[in-house]
């Protein structure tokens, strides 16, 4: 793994716009990503409901000089929730596809395997709005991303956006109200 | 303002009101932007909905994340396999979905032990599974592909991907009756037979690792506690300490495996039992299952359990620890359902379940065979066999007809009396034969038991050692001659998969003599021993080899009536026999022969059939119909994959027909690939058999004729010393790999070495006699070769002489050692002789191997090296420019040989002045040699003296 000195300075190079230098870091983050939820559902999922928020303050912990600027810090955040969607939309798809090939194998199925994917397809449906809310505004498909794949905060949203907080929170009530439009049975 | 901004700003001030304040806004809105109205509702409406969250679904997912799939295995590659995803986790490990791609592409199961266990001895378990997985090869069982260690040294398996479900949820999704029931489990039955015959015992047979697929067809998997009954360690079971413990399911557990006594055959009968108790009644034998394991263990000791017709009768308890259940088979009520299975199939059931191991059926074939005559409704062996059950079975099986026949039960009991005597004849038949069953399965299951630490005192018992414990046990049975010539071929068969054929050979030949002595006139079942002779002929004592086939020929032929496949094999074994003593004419005859026997009675493309199609390829190779033998080692070799498994070996052979016929046809890195194929796929299937060694010497050779001189020598060292070890110098393997290393060892420039190993290959042949002569000729014949390229011509033709004139050599080396001799006789200077030496060698070709052949490549590049140093440059160009276009066209622009015709166009090419083409096809040659000889060598130091010259 590469020394968080590295990633720092990668960061920095992708918050200035290098776009490279976040492909550089992607998987460094996503590994940390996996591992951290791998762990932190192993010891809490008895009694907490695990958040973006949780895995996300950790991953940065873990890979970035405490004293790095408040900018960057949002821009790791945002990353983060970017490779966060990613990784939960792969996985939903995975699963579906394996349901869809048939491919059960020598696995004893989970009593709450149907919970399961009920929890799968609204995943990709929420995910397919949010593709939809992008073609809209892009910006505010991107907030919902911070948001709730990141677990980020209204000040850390207007940051990365180089924008006002009261600007988010409104633009935030409108595309939720949006979404949940866009996914109510018509 | 955009009508998205419009609608934005609307939504931000009606979305702070509420009630009448809204509807108001709403209102006003409504005539500005009566098209933009319906939508801000919308969008008001959800955002009061405060029962969604749109966070929720991510949440959700989030928790959904298993702990095994979001792991980093995922994508990593071992081997040649990539993770595709988990499948599943068990006590040993987990199992992913995998995948390879490239030409041998496929999808497996890949299963990697956890790294925990590593240093327990999980990990001789674990090898043990491999090992044991290897030696199975059956249609019912999931087959070995591969395996390894990853970077940490984890071990893992590479077996057949099943898509199917297990077998109690394919019960139930496909609705089966009983009897539909019964017949799927004969196939499982079929398998778990197999798998002792071949010494494994399961010892976890349970619904989850029995999948079915598409066409129902059920297969095993996890041998992951299975064991070859020679290493039975007997550990406690019950013992919660052992990871055995913990592995294996109660619920199917036999009471000798609770208690934690020796495991045998009857163990995989007992859990059969409970499989089918599962099936048939949607129920355990032991009641709910949810209780806890010691309770659970207890009923397996104690409980006796309830027959299948009265359980079904009770409210059924819902199995608590697994998700699924068979469902009951379909029946129109539980009272059919309790008609159905009383008798019979309670018998055959509890008989399974009985506590005491040698009371149940000896062998899972018994059990099938039971389950056969259970759909047949003739007796079952699990029942006291009374004159009134036999009687029953009888009107039973004959009801039809009876009643047709207008008969009534009265009737039926009055006849009783003249059916007697053929009822008598009938069930001696039946006993006979189920008395012969019974002594097979019981002679395995003394092996096992023989090998069990008790009996074998713990020494590790391996399977030769098994078999020759058979083998005294068969001298017991000589008042019974049909059984003991029976089992005879059997174990001959098994000494032949071992590779140990002068022992089955001998085996065999003492079944056919049983045979012949006490039953001359069964002439059918003689074949089964003269086979068994034939299949362990692979490398000794071949003489009669034609004269049993011909034997079993004139066997079939004398009985029109004989099925033909029978009669197609007869056919395709002395075709095989023809083919071995290179009499290829007789052979295509032969097979092509068997192969319309075959197709007359089932034109499927199956084993029988694939094997015959091997062999007619193989003689239409030697026999140069390339056009008809290229497509079908082709569609051998991919239908034998796909039908047979990668693995079997009947698939590894083709892979190697394919690689032997393309390198014939001089495509040599494509066979390069075949020939790594089947190394790589024999190391796992029978690392310790001669086919092994025979594909690696190939492999070895076709790296050389493709120029991978490195390659071939890394291929070649390890083996000519593991030869050597195996069986010294004087022996035919050293001769040939030690001349075949050599020859690499030139090709790729280290001339000491390869003419010191060529004459230590030839010093081996003297000292085995007159017989093996010829290979000192070879070793000559490569010596002359290497003296060539060094320039030393004079040697070079004295080699080459002797290697001409000490006898024969066969037509090959006839050829190559005639090449020597004439670049021998150029490089003297002798420019007349070798004018008519390369004239004479270049017809040659053009008769023996055909005008357009790989092998004039480097036998023109050599005529045009003559033409050129004797000033013919005219012709020198021509023939150094037919030499690469016969190269281009067989063994690619690449190749060293044709690379050599090139270099030879351009020194032509450069005496005559064009320099600047010439320098530029140097070149060009220089950058391909570059990658397999070292500047040092003699034909890169003649390109580099004319580039820079």
């Amino acid at each position: 793994m590469a020394p968080p000195s590295d990633i720092t300075q990668l960061l920095a190079q992708w918050s200035s716009g290098d776009d490279k230098a976040a492909d550089l870091i992607a998987p460094i983050v996503s590994d940390e990503l996996l591992a951290i939820s791998r762990r932190l559902l192993r010891s809490e999922r008895a009694s907490h409901t695990l958040q973006p928020t949780a895995l996300v303050n950790e991953a940065f912990e873990r890979l970035m000089k405490v004293d790095v600027d408040w900018q960057d810090r949002a821009h790791f955040f945002a990353l983060s929730a970017r490779l966060m969607r990613r990784i939960l939309i792969n996985y939903a798809e995975q699963r579906a596809a394996a349901k869809r090939g048939g491919g059960q194998i020598m696995v004893t199925l989970s009593p709450d395997q149907e919970a399961g994917e009920d929890a799968d397809a609204s995943l990709l449906d929420l995910n397919k709005a949010i593709e939809e809310l992008a073609k809209y505004d892009e910006r505010k498909a991107k907030l919902i991303e911070m948001q709730y794949f990141g677990g980020m905060a209204v000040a850390e949203m207007a940051k990365v956006l180089e924008t006002s907080q009261s600007t988010v929170t409104r633009d935030l009530r409108f595309a939720r109200a949006w979404l949940k439009d866009y996914l109510s049975p018509r | 303002m955009t009508d998205k901004d419009q609608l934005e700003e609307a939504f931000a001030q009606a979305s702070e009101l509420t009630g009448a304040e809204q509807e108001a806004f709403l209102t006003r809105f409504s005539q500005e932007h009566p098209d933009l109205v319906d939508h801000l509702r919308k969008l008001l409406e959800a955002d009061a909905d405060t029962e969604r969250t749109v966070g929720d679904a991510v949440v959700s997912s989030l928790e959904r994340i298993e702990l095994d799939e979001l792991d980093p295995w995922v994508g990593r590659t071992l081997g040649a396999w990539t993770i595709i995803k988990r499948i599943g986790s068990g006590g040993m490990g987990a199992v992913f979905l995998a995948e390879r791609s490239g030409e041998f592409a496929q999808q497996a199961a890949l299963k990697i032990m956890s790294a925990q266990l590593v240093h327990s001895d999980a990990k001789a378990r674990f090898e043990s599974e491999r090992q044991i997985l290897a030696g199975l090869r059956h249609p019912n069982v999931a087959t070995l592909i591969d395996g390894g260690t990853d970077d940490n040294n984890l071990p893992f398996l590479v077996v057949e991907y099943i898509e199917g479900v297990p077998i109690d949820v394919y019960c139930k999704e496909r609705s089966l009756g009983v009897r539909e029931r019964v017949a799927l489990m004969r196939k499982v039955c079929a398998a778990v037979d197999y798998a002792h015959r071949n010494l494994v015992v399961h010892r976890d047979l349970k619904p989850s690792n029995i999948l079915v697929d598409e066409d129902g067809n059920p297969k095993l998997l996890d041998f992951g506690i299975a064991k070859l009954i020679a290493e039975d360690d007997g550990a406690p079971v019950g013992d919660q300490t052992a990871p055995q413990a913990q592995v294996l399911t109660p619920q199917y557990a036999s009471p000798e495996q609770v208690r934690g006594e020796t495991v045998s055959v009857a163990s995989d009968v007992y859990a059969l039992g409970v499989l089918l108790y599962w099936l048939l009644t949607n129920r355990s034998p032991y009641g709910d299952t949810g209780t806890s394991r010691r309770e659970i263990e207890s009923r397996i000791l104690d409980m006796e359990p309830q027959r299948p017709s009265q359980a079904v009768t009770l409210p059924s308890f819902p199995n608590t620890n697994a998700g699924t259940t068979p469902g009951e088979p379909v029946q129109l009520s539980t009272r059919l359902l309790q008609r159905t299975l009383r008798g019979d199939l309670d018998n055959i059931v509890l008989m399974c379940l009985i506590k005491e191991p040698e009371r149940r059926y000896a062998s899972a074939r018994a059990l099938s065979d039971d389950l056969e005559r259970y759909l047949n409704l003739e007796p079952v062996f699990a029942r006291g066999q009374s004159f009134t059950y036999q009687l029953r079975k009888f009107a039973q099986r004959n009801t039809a007809s009876l009643v047709a026949a207008g008969v009534g039960l009265f009737a039926v009991v009055a006849l009783t009396a003249i059916y007697t005597v053929q009822l008598a004849q009938e069930r001696d038949e039946a006993r006979l034969a189920a008395a012969q069953a019974e002594e097979v399965s019981g002679f395995l299951q003394d092996l096992f038991e023989a090998a069990s630490p008790e009996v074998a005192q713990g020494d590790e018992a391996t399977a030769s050692d098994l078999l020759k414990q058979g083998l005294e046990r068969i001298e017991a049975l000589s008042d019974q001659p049909a059984l003991q010539a029976e089992l005879l071929d059997v174990i001959a068969g098994s000494y032949a998969a071992l590779g140990q054929f002068e022992e089955g050979q001998k085996q065999a030949r003492r079944a056919l003599a049983i045979r012949e002595e006490n039953f001359p006139e069964d002439k059918l079942a003689m074949l089964s021993s003269i086979y068994a002779i034939m299949d362990n002929q692979e490398d000794i004592e071949r003489e009669d080899m034609i004269e049993l086939a011909q034997r079993a020929v004139t066997i079939v032929d004398a009985q029109p009536s004989t099925d033909p496949e029978i009669a197609a094999t007869a056919h395709g074994r002395l075709g095989r026999a023809f083919f071995k003593f290179k009499r290829y004419e007789e052979a295509a005859v032969q097979l092509e022969r068997s192969l319309a026997l075959k197709e007359s009675a089932n034109a499927e493309l199956d084993e029988l059939s694939l094997s015959i199609r091997t062999d007619l390829a193989s003689s239409y190779d030697y026999l140069e119909r390339f056009d008809e033998a290229g497509p079908m080692f082709r569609e051998v070799s991919a239908k034998s994959d796909e039908l047979l498994g990668t693995n079997h070996p009947d698939s590894i052979l083709g892979v190697a027909h394919l690689g032997l016929f393309l390198a014939r046809t001089g495509k040599h890195l494509d066979a390069v690939e075949a020939f790594a194929e089947a190394v790589r796929r024999s190391e796992i299937v029978f690392p310790d058999h001669p086919y092994l060694t025979a594909f690696k010497r190939e492999l070895g050779y076709t790296q050389y004729d493709a120029g991978l001189f490195a390659e071939a020598r890394q291929t070649l060292e390890p083996l000519v010393a593991q030869v050597l070890e195996q069986n010294g110098e004087a022996h035919p393997q050293f001769i040939n790999l030690s001349r075949n290393l050599g020859q690499v060892l030139v090709g790729g420039g280290a001339f000491q070495k390869g003419e010191a190993m060529l004459d230590r290959s030839a010093q081996a042949a003297a000292k085995m006699g007159a017989d093996y002569a010829f290979h000192i000729q070879r070793a000559n014949m490569q010596i002359a070769k290497s003296q060539n390229v060094q320039g030393r011509f004079v040697d070079a033709e004295k080699s080459a002489r002797d290697a001409i004139d000490a006898g024969p050599l066969g037509p090959d080396y006839q050829r190559y050692a005639a090449l020597e001799l004439a670049v021998s006789v150029s490089g003297q200077g002798r420019y007349a002789e070798a004018d008519e030496a390369f004239e004479a060698l270049i017809a040659k070709h053009e008769k023996e191997v055909g005008a357009n052949s790989f092998l004039l490549t480097e036998v023109l590049a050599q005529y045009a090296a003559h033409l050129r140093r004797s000033g013919q440059l005219d012709e020198a160009i021509t023939a150094a420019r037919r030499a690469r276009a016969i190269g281009n066209d067989t063994i690619g622009a690449e190749n060293w040989r044709t690379v050599l015709a090139t270099a030879q166009l351009a020194y032509a090419l450069n005496e005559k002045g064009e320099r600047q083409e010439a320098t530029g096809l140097l070149r060009q040659a220089d950058t391909i040699l570059a990658a397999i000889m070292d500047e040092s060598h003699p034909y890169r130091l003649e390109i580099a003296a004319v580039i820079g010259g």
